[in-house]
């Protein structure tokens, strides 16, 4: 009767519309700050602000959305490419079957002109969304480095936008 | 009971370091001009030269009111007044405006495009580096970049202290 959401869940079993194959997957926020891509155990950095937004569905209807986080553009890209997932654990609760991975996210990095020519990135399925995260980043890491009175701040850099 | 908060979108105030009175109107106003004394252009359309005046009374921050700019000499102008207070103590609702006392400028680069920098102003880094993200998100919806597979547009933003931008701000 009472339908269980997501929330605090460490991993969804899922299987792939391609290929068939069954995989774990871990959601945004796991226990361990792990990558979601399947088989990658690597810690997020967020440094950088790489999460996209799955469609979790019911019935072909939209239920919630479920948020996942990577450790590189690599592992989003090879998520990103799984497009559809069936979620195998539904018998369980969690309430939903299929996670839709919207295609062609967004990706921009900014490049410091600092000593070391740091480099953030940011994911997102649209260019203003984007464009926030790389913003929010930026503010978070000129607070970091003490904020205008450091010359070698965050006070110059270039930003490029891309397609996964 | 409430506590009616003021926004008013004309003020007449008092500068101390200025030695006038002037009257101030916000971006919330019909016709907003630029917020610098005794200049009636309209704000910059091209920049984005705006920024947020904390409206105190006593201790407590009430409100903030957003003026804008027709230049950044202007906004170099204004940012030299330091504070306003209302002209008509009576009921004005308020004691002083401040004015951020390190205004940031952001220069906006698009890359293979020959247009000029555009800048864009800010309290503090927060603020012009989310107005410079507003206007990159123009630019990119003006270029129909959602419906463009291939972007793959560059930028290059830069910040300076207001007063220590050197080139004039052009297309006013």
């Amino acid at each position: 009767m009472s339908t269980q959401e997501p929330d605090g869940i460490d991993e969804l079993h899922v299987t792939t519309l391609f290929d068939d194959t069954t995989l774990e997957v871990l959601p945004a926020w796991n226990d361990q700050n792990e990558c979601s891509a399947p088989d990658c155990h690597n810690m997020v950095d967020r440094r950088n602000d790489l999460r996209l937004n799955g469609v979790a569905m019911r019935d072909a209807n939209y239920h919630r959305t479920v948020e996942f986080e990577f450790c590189s553009l690599e592992c989003a890209k090879e998520f990103s490419d799984l497009g559809l997932l069936h979620n195998e654990d539904v018998p369980d609760g969690y309430g939903f079957e299929s996670i839709l991975i919207p295609p062609e996210p967004i990706h921009a990095t900014a490049t410091i002109r600092d000593p070391e020519f740091s480099e953030i990135t940011a994911l997102g399925m649209t260019f203003s969304v984007v464009g926030e995260r790389l913003m929010s980043q930026l503010s978070l890491l000129h607070e970091d480095r003490g904020g205008f009175a450091n010359p070698d701040g965050v006070l110059d850099y270039s930003i490029t936008f891309g397609h996964l | 009971m409430s506590t009616k908060v003021p926004n008013p979108t004309r003020i007449t105030v008092d500068s101390d370091n200025a030695v006038s009175t002037f009257e101030l109107t916000t971006t919330a106003a019909e016709e907003t001009e630029c917020a610098a004394p005794e200049c009636h252009h309209a704000p910059a359309e091209t920049h984005d030269l705006r920024l947020n005046l904390p409206m105190r009374k006593g201790l407590d921050i009430i409100t903030e009111l957003e003026v804008g700019f027709c230049s950044l000499e202007c906004a170099q102008a204004f940012k030299q007044l330091f504070w306003l207070a209302p002209a008509d103590d009576g009921d004005a609702g308020f004691q002083v405006l401040y004015i951020a006392a390190n205004p940031l400028v952001a220069e906006v680069v698009v890359e293979d495009d020959s247009s000029e920098p555009i800048h864009v102003l800010g309290e503090d880094f927060e603020a012009a580096a989310s107005r410079a993200n507003e206007i990159l998100s123009e630019y990119h919806a003006a270029h129909d970049g959602e419906r463009n597979p291939e972007i793959a547009e560059s930028y290059s933003v830069s910040y300076h202290p207001l007063g220590s931008v050197v080139s004039p701000t052009p297309g006013r």
